[in-house]
């Protein structure tokens, strides 16, 4: 019933999450009007990539209160804070940065794995 | 599955399209990938810029690089990075240069800040929140606009994270919020120190209210309190060695004074004042009383936004009480921070006048205000956007700086003669090595030399020279012991990185051809024309800017004492 319930819910937040991307690439088409849209998909793509996503899988935590647009924005910030402390640290311990940027927002991803399959955390938050 | 568009949906979607229009959008001429940096107005701009790209190149910050030390190599990276961090990895994942998208984070996460504060206020007041928002248009113009391309981009993003905070603490009901605080607090301290007072400044005033209610008003607050405590204790673990570092620098070179008063922001084109925003203010000023009403009657759980209003009133005036310039920086974002004030004004009076749809007048005035504000109809008193201009680096000498990066070894030293562009002399550090400038605009010392040897008609051996580096933010901080930082701009004097310099020891030097006052080229030409003759100079590079000669014999009398 949990996981039933639960699929329901992730197939909903994928598709705004889609329409949240496809909302991005038209404001930066609209507002870089003169530029390729090649190049724009490659930014939006790249800032959903780093920032966006794993930025929403951290705060789905707060699904239950907080709506999906303010999570994804939020969650962009807040994983943008994460990104700039993992990374920086990440340099005293030998890791160049090229490979620290593609690292990171696994964590993010990890996060959200962590979510779904931990009771403790999963069952706190979940009504059902 | 059932997906319903919502207005508020809509209304966001035309908010955060119209801002990059005309922030970003406006300033870059509607396109992303530049050939050379572009709305780069000031040399601290270019501080940052040159910063990422030598974190992107070294792969980290434990150090600052050399050619941004005056050619030290144990100066501790100290500059908060994490503005930097978040532009290499857009650089990385997106493919566009630094110079591009350390300006897309700072103003696509401004605007994202914005947009979460919308939501600080839509807390209390969907309404409110919705009239709110359009004021954010305002950031983009002016004198905010400047603390976009004259350099202040760390604290602008600071900001951002400062907002997070605010939202985390509007949220601190919810499960590990105190995780969240840790992280936003961590977050401003990495990339702007000084927003960090402004952020633990918030929490300490929220503790401190939450107290006094759960002692006062009898109400439980003691899971708020504890999450609080929590929160810093989480970012004390995240961040003590960039606490440390603060502490160690910053705070010892610039300690704060409370009767330290400053009324205007050395070198920076002018401040924000309130009254900048005209009539608006007559709202703003309904609204405050109607925030300082809705705090009273909603007690014991004051709504956040309306306290973040007040809070940042007071900051924006900490200049008169020891926050020095760092209030003006904060003032670039008051069209954010004080927009709950403007909502609460309009809403107060539209509740009045049409109190059943009040909800769908606040929809169509935001959509008025976002016309008003970003000047597409004028309105006489009301503040509104007008377009920045931009400045762009050359290409010729954008190739100069290339040419020089890939072509000469890395422990080649360069020395620049005249050149307009090189007043804001950390565009030099593109080339990434260390380097010399005959005219630096920040020492008088060269300045006169170089103009009395010019009206002279001299060509000299020595001129008075900048050895150039991020001198004078924290002096050239290096370790000098356990827990022990030393400052060698302090101990090698400054008369150590300005002085009369033998010019023959360099390995290369670049001449521009042109310059606003003729003469300073032309002594530029005379100069290079000098080196020519001692037969061990040669050019290696030359455009419609620039002449690059090459030294094969630094140290060797490369010039006489002759007349130009």
């Amino acid at each position: 019933m949990i996981i039933a319930l639960e699929t329901a819910q992730l197939k909903v937040e994928a598709v705004k999450l889609g329409l949240l991307f496809v909302a991005a690439l038209a404001a930066f088409q609209i507002a870089f009007f003169k530029e390729s849209p090649l190049v724009v998909l490659r930014i939006v793509a790249a800032m959903f990539f780093l920032f966006v996503l794993p930025g929403w899988c951290v705060l789905y935590i707060w699904r239950e209160k907080i709506g999906f647009l303010e999570r994804a924005v939020a969650g962009a910030i807040l994983f943008a804070g994460i990104t700039a402390i993992l990374a920086y640290f990440s340099g005293f311990i030998g890791i160049h940065v090229k490979y620290a940027v593609w690292i990171v927002p696994l964590f993010g991803y990890v996060a959200f794995i962590i979510q779904l399959f931990s009771p403790s955390i999963h069952g706190k938050n979940r009504k059902h | 599955m059932k997906l319903k568009l919502e207005p508020e949906y809509i209304f966001i979607f035309i908010i955060f399209t119209a801002l990059l229009f005309f922030g970003l959008g406006n300033l870059w001429g509607h396109t992303l990938m530049h050939e050379t940096p572009t709305g780069y107005s000031a040399s601290d701009a270019f501080q940052h810029q040159t910063r990422a790209e030598a974190i992107k190149v070294i792969g980290n910050y434990v150090t600052e690089p050399p050619w941004i030390a005056a050619g030290l190599t144990d100066v501790i990276g100290v500059y908060p990075p994490g503005l930097y961090y978040l532009s290499i990895s857009l650089s990385f994942v997106g493919g566009l240069e630094v110079f591009d998208t350390i300006y897309i984070i700072a103003f696509v996460f401004s605007i994202l800040g914005a947009i979460l504060f919308y939501y600080i206020i839509r807390k209390f007041n969907k309404a409110v929140a919705l009239i709110s928002l359009p004021f954010s248009v305002l950031i983009f113009t002016g004198i905010s606009m400047i603390g976009f391309t004259w350099g202040a981009i760390p604290s602008l993003m600071a900001q951002v994270f400062l907002i997070l905070t605010i939202w985390v603490i509007a949220n601190i009901d919810q499960d590990f919020s105190w995780i969240a605080l840790g992280i936003a607090l961590s977050a401003a301290v990495i990339t702007h120190s000084s927003e960090l007072v402004v952020a633990a400044g918030f929490v300490a005033f929220y503790f401190i209210i939450n107290l006094l209610i759960h002692f006062f008003k009898k109400e439980n607050k003691v899971v708020y309190l504890k999450k609080i405590v929590f929160g810093i204790g989480a970012f004390i673990f995240i961040s003590w060695y960039l606490i440390l570092l603060s502490q160690l620098t910053w705070a010892k070179l610039y300690p704060l004074n409370p009767f330290d008063v400053w009324t205007t922001h050395g070198g920076y084109p002018g401040i924000v004042n309130l009254t900048d925003y005209g009539i608006i203010l007559l709202f703003m000023a309904i609204g405050l009383l109607a925030g300082i009403y809705l705090i009273w009657k909603n007690l014991p759980n004051p709504p956040v936004a309306p306290l973040a209003g007040f809070y940042m009133i007071v900051i924006g005036y900490g200049n008169f009480y020891g926050l020095n310039y760092r209030a003006f920086q904060i003032r670039y974002f008051w069209p954010i921070y004080l927009s709950v004030f403007l909502g609460l004004g309009i809403y107060f009076i539209l509740q009045t006048a049409a109190k059943k749809s009040a909800y769908q007048a606040a929809f169509f005035s935001g959509l008025i205000l976002l016309v008003a504000f970003s000047g597409i109809v004028s309105i006489p008193s009301v503040p509104h956007y007008e377009r920045t201009g931009s400045a762009a680096v050359d290409k010729p000498h954008w190739d100069v700086f290339n040419w020089l990066r890939q072509n000469t070894p890395k422990d080649a030293i360069v020395y620049f003669f005249y050149g307009d562009l090189y007043k804001s002399n950390a565009v030099l550090r593109n080339i990434e090595r260390v380097h010399y400038q005959i005219l630096s605009h920040s020492n008088p010392q060269t300045t006169a030399d170089f103009i009395t040897k010019l009206q002279q008609g001299v060509i000299s051996r020595t001129y008075e020279s900048a050895l150039l580096g991020d001198c004078c933010g924290a002096d050239y901080p290096y370790w000098k012991g356990f827990g022990k930082i030393g400052f060698h701009f302090l101990e090698l004097n400054r008369s150590n990185f300005y002085k009369p310099t033998d010019i023959c020891i360099m390995d290369y030097y670049v001449f521009d051809k042109t310059a606003s006052v003729p003469a300073f080229a032309q002594y530029n030409l005379a100069i290079a024309n000098e080196m020519l003759k001692s037969n061990h100079f040669e050019v290696v590079y030359e455009n419609p800017a620039s002449v690059i000669l090459k030294n094969n014999k630094p140290g060797d009398n490369c010039i006489g004492n002759s007349t130009a």
